[in-house]
């Protein structure tokens, strides 16, 4: 009596715990179905008990499930059949007609009178199993998402660089990496100052705060210089975004950098070019004309003096008919040379026409510019220029005006300068030239 | 150690037969065709497990597997352990997958293997030394060699005494290693393996 009431209890007890158990004897006779195990199959209680479980699912003489159920029928351990190499030992669908996942255990348990038993105990886990696979979807979609913005910093032909909320690389890419010299992984935590020229890290650390502080716009360009690596300094000319943590606060900075070394190096030399004669790399008229504009002003503001000197090479066509072209090139070049070694580096040289040049000579009096052009006819008499073998000596003719003399008159302005040297110059020719006339 | 070498040589044939059975229920569930073999079995005693040099994991390692409790016959623990590489690799073979994270169901199969390669082991000792033993469901653990080994300790009275077994397996070019680790009560275990010996001599 006791045991057909224990038997009972462990009945109502099965009944009402939320997995599937069904048991089996010795010859694989259903013993028990419990309530669970109805609701999945269809299969009541009534119709199932008493008889062979493989008469319903003949899958189950499989060997793969026969030889591990009869061990532990015959006293062997608890046996694990996975939820992903088996689907599941008893098939059963979900309400909406999706196939049941189950992890089965079967264990063994004696009763008196009636051997092992073996108590087959099947845990859904569909649900599991389907937020697992979406789980993997999304966690596979992340990588392919991560990958591809991955796959745009490398292809990137700009800098790209993020910076925390302390001024350290959170990330930089290839290109990055390429320019400053350093590993892409390398590079996180590093400061960003450490890339920076001494002189540019205030107005940096300024413009990085505007940024932080939201201050900043999205179309503003800040250009700076960025030391790499190995010393070289570079011109770049960032575009930067913040980025935002879920507080709406400005949690780090990303930064699109364009090298514009190229570019300024470009301008400097267009510049060079407008500004300079092509034969002797002295500056060209032009820009004498501007500067020395400015430098009246100046002298007009400050008292200076300056004088102007306009130079004549003396029969310069002669030397061409003589010697050549290419003679005349040369001489044109050591005369140059020779002016520059004799004058200071603030003294302006320039060429004024073919053999005709300009010397400013800055915040000084006439005396000291006389002393100069005499140095030169000394260095021109002592050397001159030597031509495949051939020595050709040349004299020249000048004319100089000074500041002073002409302040006292008036107020001149620079051609009224330049005209009196040049009117001195013309008197030099017409005094047998190779001489300089400094005064009236 | 209490054990001689016959008796030690006859303990490994039982493991081996063991094993033999969990191959061969092992490869008619999986396509690829696996390969078991027991390359060292030896008694350990406690202090000196951790040291051992054919521990898949050191003791600060993480390590996989599964773990069945026992009693009847004699009283004891048995585990299968992996290191989490090793476990993932496995279960790749086993269910043709080429990646991704080692997640429950992942775990799941490593503890059908596990139980696989457990009952075959367990299964011939118990038969063959003709004992009735009572089993505990089996259970997945996840933790640090050291850490896991002290909870099989606990489980065992007087034990102090362990078997520890390396397991290779081969398959698809990839060579796995594991250890199977039995635990027990020693004097008993002792007598019943002094006993099996001698009837199987005499």
């Amino acid at each position: 009596m006791s045991k057909q009431k224990n038997c009972q209890d462990l009945k109502e007890i099965l009944d009402r715990i939320p997995v599937g158990v069904f048991i089996l004897d010795s010859g694989y006779g259903v013993v028990y179905w419990n309530t669970i195990m109805a609701d999945w199959t269809g299969i009541e209680s009534g119709d199932i008990e008493g008889e062979d479980i493989r008469s319903r699912y003949p899958h189950i003489k499989n060997e793969r499930y026969s030889a591990r159920i009869s061990s532990v029928l015959q006293g062997g351990p608890p046996v694990v059949f996975s939820a992903q190499l088996h689907g599941s030992l008893i098939p059963a669908k979900t309400p909406l007609g999706q196939p049941r996942v189950q992890h089965t255990i079967i264990t063994g348990y004696s009763q008196d009178g009636r051997g092992t038993l073996a108590m087959v105990t099947i845990q859904d886990v569909t649900d599991l199993n389907q937020k697992i696979s979406t789980l993997r979807a999304l966690k596979d979609e992340a990588v392919r998402d991560k990958n591809l913005a991955q796959m745009y910093l490398d292809i990137a032909g700009v800098i790209i660089l993020e910076l925390d909320q302390n001024m350290r690389i959170k990330t930089l890419n290839r290109k990055g990496s390429e320019m400053l010299g350093i590993g892409e992984a390398e590079a996180v935590g590093v400061d960003w100052k450490d890339f920076l020229p001494a002189d540019e890290r205030e107005k940096v650390a300024l413009a990085f705060q505007a940024v932080m502080d939201d201050r900043a716009c999205m179309d503003e360009t800040v250009e700076n210089r960025v030391l790499t690596r190995d010393g070289r300094i570079l011109v770049v000319s960032w575009k930067n975004a913040p980025v935002r943590g879920p507080d709406g606060k400005v949690k780090s900075i990303i930064s699109s950098g364009e090298d514009i070394t190229e570019k300024h190096r470009f301008i400097d030399l267009l510049v060079q070019k407008s500004v300079t004669d092509p034969l002797t790399g002295i500056y060209n008229r032009a820009y004498f004309f501007e500067t020395a504009q400015n430098e009246l002003r100046f002298a007009r503001r400050t008292g200076q003096d300056f004088v102007i000197a306009v130079m004549d090479l003396d029969f310069f066509k002669k030397i061409n008919d003589t010697h050549g072209h290419q003679a005349g090139d040369l001489v044109i070049q050591f005369f140059c040379d020779i002016v520059r070694k004799c004058v200071r580096d603030y003294d302006i040289l320039a060429r004024y026409g073919g053999e005709e040049f300009v010397l400013f000579f800055r915040n000084t009096g006439m005396e000291v510019a006389v002393r100069v052009m005499a140095r030169v006819t000394l260095s021109l008499e002592r050397n001159p220029p030597v031509y495949q073998a051939t020595s050709i000596p040349i004299t020249y003719s000048a004319g100089l005006a000074s500041y002073s003399e002409l302040k006292a008159s008036c107020d001149p302005d620079i051609d009224q300068v330049i005209g009196l040297a040049d009117r001195r110059l013309y008197r030099a020719k017409e005094n047998g030239r190779n001489c300089c006339v400094c005064g009236d | 150690m209490a054990f001689s070498d016959i008796e030690l040589d006859a303990l490994k044939e039982i493991v081996n037969i063991g094993i033999g059975r969990s191959a061969s229920m092992m490869n008619s569930i999986i396509h690829h065709h696996i390969d078991l073999t027991v390359p060292s079995l030896h008694p350990v005693s406690g202090q000196s497990l951790l040291e051992s040099h054919t521990l898949i994991a050191g003791p600060r390692d993480t390590v996989n597997g599964v773990q069945i409790r026992f009693q009847g016959g004699i009283k004891g623990a048995a585990a299968i352990i992996f290191p989490l590489d090793s476990a993932c690799k496995l279960v790749n073979i086993v269910v043709e997958d080429t990646g991704g994270e080692f997640d429950s169901l992942k775990e799941g199969v490593l503890t059908e293997i596990g139980n696989i390669l457990i009952n075959g082991i367990i299964g011939s000792i118990s038969n063959l030394l003709s004992l009735q033993l009572t089993y505990s469901i089996p259970v997945y653990m996840e933790n640090s060699l050291a850490e896991l080994l002290s909870q099989l300790e606990k489980e065992i009275d007087d034990s102090q005494q362990f078997m520890v077994a390396e397991i290779r397996f081969s398959a698809a070019n990839l060579h796995i290693e594991g250890n199977f680790l039995l635990f027990f009560e020693l004097r008993s275990f002792e007598k019943l393996l002094g006993d099996f010996v001698a009837e199987k001599m005499g």
